[in-house]
This record gives C-alpha cells, sequence and structure tokens, in this order.
C-alpha cells in the first residue's frame, strides 16, 4: 500500500513544480543570464519606470475602492433579503470565468473611438479608453469577486448576536460596524485586499486592450513585459519579469499570513 | 407599571408567534417568562428590546410608549444566551461598552467597570479576553455589561441554557441577589421549571405564542386555571369528573368546590391531583383522607430525595383519566404518586401490591382543556381536514386524537405515521391510533374512552348530510365538517336563531374562536318583520358574551327565508367557517338536521362546526346500541 501512497505525492509535487517552480526558475535563471548590471540598467529604463509606476497605482487604486465596495456588497448580501440578491451572488463569479480581453473589448465598444458613450464622455472631457481610467475600470472587474467572496462566509460565521448586543448597549448602526463588526472582519479584509491587490499586479489581457498599450504611456508592468520580449529586448523583459514575480511572491507569503488569521477567526466562532 | 405590554402580537408568514399578549410589571419586579422552546417567549424579549418588530400592539416602559423606537433609544439591558460578547474585546472593554458609546470618561468609566466586575464576582478578570473564560465566567459579563449603563429594565433570554446545572445554580443566586439589590425591573426567560420557580416574583406561562397564566409560583402551581399549566409546572394527575351542587364528585369522593375555581356551568371538570397529594395506605381507614379506591402499585422508581410510584386503579363510574396518558381500550385508571423518604419508610411497597389511594387535595380547573377528535379516512379531503382540525387544537391547546380508518392496516400505519410528521409539532398531546370498523362505531369507541369536545371530519358536499346525521346521532359533540377547498378559520358566520345554539354554545364558540384569533359576525334571520327586535336584543347579548373572550364581533339581523339567506351571506361576507347549532332532537338513527343545517351542508364550500347544545342528555346506552345495529 505504501508504494501507491508515495507514487500520488511525487506525482502531485512533480505536477506542482512542473507548473509553479519551472516558470519560476527560469526567469530567475534567463535575468541572471543577462547579467546583473545589464539588469539593473533595464530596470532604470523610463518605460519599465513607467510601467512599474502605473502598475502600482491601478492596483492601489483598485485596492482602495474594492475595500469600501467589496464590504459594502458583502454587507448587504448577508444581511439584507431584497428581489435580485440570488442573481447578483451568481452574476458576482463572472470574472472568474469570462476571458479579461473581452471584458476589455466591452469596454472598447462602450468607450472606443466610435463607442456607445464616447459622445457622453467626450461632452464632459473624460478620456476612459487608452487611458489610465479605462485600466482601472478593467482592473476593477477581473478584481471584483475577491474581496467579497472572502468576507461573504466570515460575515455568516460572525452571526447578527453581537451586533445585536452593541444595538441594545446604545451603539448606533455605524458604531456597530466600527468597533464590533469590522475589527471581527479585519483578517478576512487585508485577506481580501491582498487577494486584490495580487491579481490587479498580474492583469495583462483587459489592460492591453482597453489601454492599447501605448509605450511608455499606458503601459503597465505585464504589457511592458509582453512588448519587450516581443521587440526582443531580453534583459528588460527578464528583469521586469523577475521584479513582478518578486512582488507577487513576497504579497503571497504575506496574505498566507492573514489568510491564516481568517480562518482561525472563524474557527473560534464556530 | 415599569413594563406594559398591550396586545402584544407578532407573526410569520400568518401564523402568530407572539399572539396578542397582555402583561404588566412591576417596578423591580423578577418576572419570568416560562414556556416550552418555540413558545413565543424569546420574541417577547426581542420585542421589547426592539430587536424584533411588533406587528400590532404597544409596549410601554416606565411610561413611555417604545414601540416604534429603535433598540438604541429603549434603555434596556439585554443578556443573550450565547452570551454575544464582543470576542475582540477585553472583559473590561466590553463590561465598559455602552459607557464608550455614551462618551463618560475613563475614570468615571474605570471606576464603574471595577464596581461591576465586582459585583458578579470576576474583579481583577479585566485583562482577560472572552474566550480565555469558562461559560460561565462569560455570561457574568455579559450580565455586568448589559448593567453598565444603568438601565431601566433588564431582559435576560435563557442565559443559563449552555451551562451544566451546578453552575446553573450557582448563577442563578447570584442573578436574584445582584437584582435585589440594584432593584432592577427584570424579564427573565426560560424552559427550565426549577429554575422558574427559583427566581419568580411572578411568572407567566407561555405556550405557541399565548400567554396562558400569570402569577407567583406558588399560585400557578396550587391553583392553574388551566391543564396545559397544570401538566407543564410538575407533574399531575388530570382526571375528568362530575360537577354537582356540592362540589366536585370524583368516583365516590366529593370536594366542596372553593370559589377560587368555580368551574363553568358544566358537569364534566376536570381536576388535578399532585402526585404529593395522593396517600397511600394497607386500609381505607389508615388513609385519613377521602379514598379513591385500591390500586395495584405498576412500578417504582427512586429519584433523589423523592419515591415516584405509579398505580393502576380499576375503572370508577362517570370518572375519565387524562393524564397520565394510558393505553387504549384500557379501562383502568393510572394515578402517579410522589413519597417522601419518612413515608417510604413507614410502608414499604412492591410492585404488585394492593394500596388503597386516598387524596389530600384536589383542585378543579376552571377552563376545561378542550379535546379534538379527527378522522382520517382515505378520502383526499381527509388531509384538508387534519390541517384544519390540527391547527384549531394546536392554538387552542387542545388534546387531540387522529383515527385512521378505512383501509388495510399496513396502509393505516402509513397514514398514521404522517400525521405523527405532519402534526407532531407543537401538539404537546396528540394521540393516534388505527380503526378497522365504520365511522360510527370508530367514534363510539373513541368518546367512551375519552370524552371529546369536537370532531372533525374532511367530507365532499354531497357527502356532508349523510355524515352529519351518522356523527350527531352518535353521541354529544359538536362536529366540524371540512370541505375539501377550506383554507384557514379566521373570519367565523354564526348563524343564531333564539332557541338553538344556546348562549352557553355561542360561549363555547367564542372561546374557540378566541384561542384561534378568529373574528366574528353574529346573524340571525327573522322570517317575520316583528321579530327583528327581539333577535337584535338576543344577539347583542351573544355579541357581549363573545367579546369576553377578546373575539371581534358584529352582529346583524337579516331577513329571508333561513337557508337561502345564510348561504348568500356566506358568499357575500367570505368567511371561511360557519357555526350553526345542530336541531333539536332526540337521538336516534334517523336524526332529522331540519330545514336549515340540512340545505346549509348541502352546498358546503367552508368549514361548518355543528354545535351540539349541552343540555341535550347523554344518550342513553339501549339507544347507542339500537344506533349501531341500523347503522354499521
Amino acid at each position: 500500500m505504501n508504494w501507491r501512497k508515495w507514487l500520488l505525492i511525487s506525482i502531485v509535487v512533480g505536477y506542482m513544480g512542473i507548473l509553479i517552480i519551472a516558470p519560476l526558475g527560469a526567469i530567475v535563471f534567463g535575468a541572471f543570464r543577462e547579467g546583473v548590471p545589464a539588469m539593473l540598467e533595464a530596470l532604470q529604463h523610463p518605460h519599465v519606470l513607467r510601467s512599474f509606476g502605473l502598475t502600482i497605482l491601478i492596483c492601489l487604486v483598485v485596492v482602495a475602492i474594492h475595500g469600501i465596495f467589496g464590504t459594502l456588497v458583502a454587507w448587504v448580501l448577508v444581511r439584507h433579503q431584497f428581489m435580485g440578491k440570488a442573481l447578483i451572488n451568481r452574476l458576482l463569479d463572472l470574472p472568474f470565468a469570462m476571458s479579461p480581453v473581452i471584458v476589455g473589448f466591452t469596454l472598447i465598444v462602450l468607450f472606443g473611438r466610435n463607442g456607445v458613450l464616447k459622445p457622453l464622455t467626450e461632452a464632459m472631457g473624460w478620456q476612459i479608453a487608452f487611458a489610465l481610467p479605462g485600466m482601472i475600470w478593467a482592473t476593477l472587474f477581473v478584481t471584483l469577486p475577491f474581496m467579497i467572496r472572502e468576507l461573504m462566509p466570515v460575515l455568516e460565521a460572525f452571526g447578527r448576536k453581537q451586533e445585536e448586543a452593541a444595538a441594545t448597549l446604545g451603539a448606533s448602526g455605524w458604531q456597530t460596524f466600527r468597533l464590533v463588526t469590522f475589527p471581527a472582519l479585519r483578517w478576512a479584509f487585508l485577506y481580501g485586499l491582498g487577494l486584490t491587490c495580487a491579481r490587479a499586479l498580474g492583469e495583462f489581457g483587459a489592460v492591453l486592450v482597453i489601454s492599447g498599450g501605448i509605450q511608455g504611456r499606458t503601459e503597465t508592468a505585464t504589457v511592458y513585459i509582453f512588448r519587450a520580449l516581443d521587440d526582443r529586448q531580453y534583459a528588460g523583459a527578464y528583469s521586469a519579469a523577475l521584479l513582478l514575480g518578486a512582488i507577487s511572491l513576497v504579497l503571497v507569503l504575506v496574505i498566507d499570513v492573514f489568510h491564516r488569521r481568517s480562518q482561525k477567526s472563524i474557527e473560534q466562532r464556530t | 407599571m415599569s413594563i406594559v405590554l398591550d396586545q402584544l402580537t407578532k407573526r410569520y408568514e400568518q401564523h402568530a408567534v407572539v399572539n396578542k399578549v397582555a402583561l404588566q410589571i412591576h417596578d423591580a419586579e423578577f418576572f419570568v417568562l416560562l414556556g416550552p422552546s418555540g413558545s413565543g417567549k424569546s420574541t417577547i424579549l426581542r420585542m421589547i428590546a426592539g430587536l424584533a418588530p411588533v406587528d400590532t400592539g404597544r409596549i410601554v416602559l416606565h411610561g413611555r410608549d417604545v414601540t416604534d423606537l429603535n433598540p438604541q433609544a429603549r434603555d434596556v439591558g439585554f443578556v443573550f444566551q450565547n452570551y454575544a460578547l464582543f470576542e475582540h474585546m477585553t472583559v473590561a472593554e466590553n463590561v465598559e461598552f455602552a459607557l464608550r458609546i455614551r462618551k463618560v470618561e475613563r475614570k468615571q468609566r474605570s471606576e464603574r467597570r471595577d464596581q461591576l466586575l465586582e459585583l458578579v464576582g470576576l474583579a481583577g478578570l479585566g485583562k482577560r479576553l472572552p474566550r480565555q473564560l469558562s461559560g460561565g465566567q462569560q455570561q457574568r459579563v455579559a450580565l455586568a455589561r448589559a448593567l453598565a449603563h444603568n438601565p431601566a429594565v433588564l431582559l435576560l433570554d435563557e442565559p443559563f441554557g449552555a451551562l451544566d446545572a451546578k453552575i446553573r445554580t450557582d448563577l442563578r443566586r447570584n442573578l436574584r441577589s445582584i437584582q435585589r439589590e440594584l432593584g432592577i425591573t427584570t424579564i427573565f426567560v426560560t424552559h427550565d421549571q426549577e429554575e422558574a420557580f427559583e427566581l419568580a416574583d411572578r411568572l407567566g406561562v407561555m405556550n405557541m405564542g399565548r400567554l396562558l397564566e400569570v402569577g407567583t409560583p406558588n399560585e400557578l402551581y396550587q391553583r392553574p386555571q388551566t391543564e396545559f399549566v397544570a401538566t407543564f409546572l410538575g407533574s399531575a394527575n388530570v382526571l375528568l369528573g362530575q360537577c354537582n351542587d356540592v362540589g366536585v364528585q370524583v368516583g365516590s369522593m366529593t370536594f366542596p368546590l372553593q370559589t377560587s375555581s368555580t368551574a363553568e356551568q358544566h358537569p364534566a371538570v376536570q381536576v388535578v391531583i399532585r402526585p404529593e397529594d395522593v396517600v397511600l395506605a394497607k386500609t381505607e381507614a389508615a388513609l385519613r383522607s377521602p379514598s379513591l379506591g385500591q390500586a395495584t402499585v405498576e412500578t417504582q422508581t427512586f429519584v433523589g430525595a423523592f419515591e415516584r410510584i405509579r398505580l393502576r386503579l380499576p375503572a370508577l363510574p362517570d370518572v375519565h383519566s387524562i393524564a397520565p396518558v394510558r393505553p387504549f381500550g384500557e379501562h383502568a385508571i393510572l394515578i402517579d404518586a410522589l413519597r417522601n423518604p419518612d413515608e417510604a419508610r413507614n410502608l414499604p411497597i412492591h410492585s404488585g401490591d394492593q394500596l388503597w389511594i386516598g387524596v389530600r387535595r384536589l383542585h378543579a380547573l376552571s377552563q376545561r382543556g378542550l379535546n379534538v377528535l379527527m378522522i382520517s379516512d382515505s378520502q383526499p379531503v381527509a388531509e384538508t381536514a387534519l390541517n384544519i382540525g390540527g391547527n384549531l387544537a394546536r392554538l387552542a391547546h387542545a388534546r387531540a386524537t387522529v383515527v385512521a380508518r378505512d383501509g388495510n392496516e399496513a396502509g393505516l400505519r402509513t397514514r398514521i405515521q404522517a400525521v405523527r410528521e405532519q402534526l407532531g409539532a407543537g401538539l404537546p398531546h396528540l394521540q393516534t391510533r388505527l380503526s378497522t370498523t365504520s365511522l360510527i362505531e370508530t367514534v363510539r369507541r373513541e368518546t367512551e374512552h375519552e370524552p371529546c369536545d369536537i370532531v372533525v371530519l374532511g367530507t365532499e358536499a354531497r357527502n356532508a348530510e349523510r355524515d352529519a346525521t351518522q356523527l350527531l346521532s352518535v353521541a354529544q359533540q359538536h362536529v366540524l365538517l371540512v370541505p375539501p377547498t377550506a383554507k384557514a378559520c379566521s373570519k367565523a358566520l354564526i348563524c343564531l336563531s333564539d332557541g338553538e345554539p344556546s348562549k352557553e354554545d355561542v360561549a363555547f364558540a367564542g372561546r374557540l374562536l378566541g384561542s384561534v384569533g378568529a373574528s366574528a359576525t353574529l346573524i340571525s334571520v327573522a322570517t317575520q318583520t316583528n321579530d327583528i327586535d327581539r333577535l337584535e336584543r338576543f344577539l347583542q347579548s351573544s355579541a357581549a358574551s363573545l367579546r369576553r373572550h377578546e373575539v371581534v364581533t358584529d352582529s346583524k339581523v337579516l331577513v329571508g327565508n333561513i337557508a337561502q339567506t345564510i348561504n348568500a351571506e356566506i358568499k357575500r361576507g367570505g368567511y371561511d367557517l360557519v357555526i350553526v347549532g345542530a336541531p333539536l332532537g332526540a337521538y336516534s338513527s334517523n336524526y332529522d338536521l331540519g330545514s336549515v343545517v340540512g340545505p346549509l351542508l348541502s352546498q358546503l364550500s367552508v368549514p361548518v362546526l355543528i354545535i351540539r347544545s349541552s343540555y341535550l342528555q347523554p344518550m342513553p346506552e339501549r339507544l347507542a346500541l339500537n344506533v349501531l345495529e341500523t347503522v354499521a
């Protein structure tokens, strides 16, 4: 029986190794083959700096918006009953299934050169497509479920008893949320933020389509790597990929801590 | 008055979980709401705290109507069953929470906190987190937290439910002394009778959303008014005896009636004999109390300080046993007795011993509990009848018996199983039986075993007359016929003529409608216009008797052909229950439904309750046999 167990384990390890370790190793190997000085120099290129700056900016905006609205949506979906709740709940998972390219494409249809809403945005003087707002919009869509799906089960496990207790003790709705409910959600909240951030860092398809990938202007880190490879600028591509990969890895390690704390707080409640 | 509840009602999907509860609680009183789970007691508490909205009725706290205020503005302290402590805050932060919300200064806050932790016996544990405390300690913190802002009213929702027996006892004493010390008006909800008795100044017993009785523990235990309270508070032997001019007669014993428990003018009366009031002796002379008869010892159990004995007493004339429940067909009466160690030492007994049973004290219930008999045959309409009858029995706290008949034994058993699943919840006294005999024979045997008040039968309009004739010819109970189209009973039409049903029977209908929460319209049909005045006076007095049962009532006199007018009124008014009097007449196989009830039943579209006038005498034995021979 024992050899079967070990066979199973080695299959799993091999599978994970091919899927995760190999690409990571390839990036590290590729980057260092170009030589450290070349790498550092490549990273200082204005296009690279600009693309990373843009990626981080988009990340921060998206995390801030989902931090507020994701919490709100999760709260309403768990605590209130209304018509269409089940539908909204189902539609929430759409970003998991739908290709980001389609999302980018729909935004072009809406705000592109001959877009449906183009006259409106033009009149208001807003530039959505091929600009930062469109890129944020696309990233918001693809990162929508993470925060909400993380908070909902925690809110449900938390229940209403402590909130009711706070109400009988005189706390207003906002005081109850701030002092009682939110502290109980905090680890799940941080984990949700982390996941949203990680997903936003890696977004490529939707952003490429809506931004048009204009060099040095609407290029995010992922779009830059794609173009650098295309242009055979291997030093730039490898070093940017290595940096982005490292950021993601650190993020995953940090949010894992949040995840464990969040799980623990659910267990304590049930 | 600290707390006044006025006709408080709460419905979930048409089902009243709290039904017209009226209650007044004095300043500094410790009031306990006691009832089985699902009786609505927690919902009342949540409504007082503002955690559940009120459908109808008012809540007044210290003279201030708070019905529409949010919880924050009500000034109550609430203790939850599962503590509901803020888990990420320390004990100290939990206790200080209400003060922090009220922006009390830090120094005053910590003084008050220390004082409260001292009060609940947790001084020095302020820095701990709730999960570092035991269940009992957590509930003490919850109590301290609920008292921090000096609330006007303290509400506790089964606070000790999750704790073990020893800790409960300690906490109870602790709570009682804190409540006395602070003089805070308190409502405590529990399903534990011992807890209720130990804590309460007064207590209220609830069942199925209704507050049945309110009184001191002693009053309710010694002099309950209803069968439910008598059997819910401690154990009780409940017998059906006869009421006469001298008092209550049970077998050969006659007890004078105390004024506090005058039974309604009805010959049958329920009497309660507490097990500790049962005396046992070797000879009748040694009893030194009125004797019930000689019985056989069935079982004997030792329960700590006491000894519980069950005895079997041969059947007594005109006495029916209601509790403890005996097997069907068993004519003997089961009696429970409780003896203290002294008594046990003086008279050692063993199962099989023959002993005399005496009764030190008995109590007659002022409201005889209703008994509903439902017949489930193979017709599809039987299902509807079970729903209507079951709901009626549930709301009226009636005992219910369902007899499945008309089918092979295996089929009947499955049907009974389904009935149990359908009606089991909320019917504390549900009995089920199989019968393979005719409808009449079934009803006769059942009523012989235990008299019932209403027989419920599902029937189609074309069979209604036949079924009514059969049921009315066999015994003396009221009959409820349920057609397949029946939905619920919430709007009743009571058809009176000045002979039948009599006012006493209107009172019965009133009691039934009152417990169901139905409204009623009284009508009387005059065939001649000069009868109108007389009928109107008659209706007025009947309506008054209905209002005593809290039934919303109006009344009118109509003129025309009686049967046609009533039928037209049923269609016009959208009634879902019609109550008519059974025509007077001798019991016989060809019982005549008369010119009113007959035509009414032939157009049966809503349930019809046929009220049997109580002054009809029970059918003589000879006649009963005669009926069986001709009909069965």
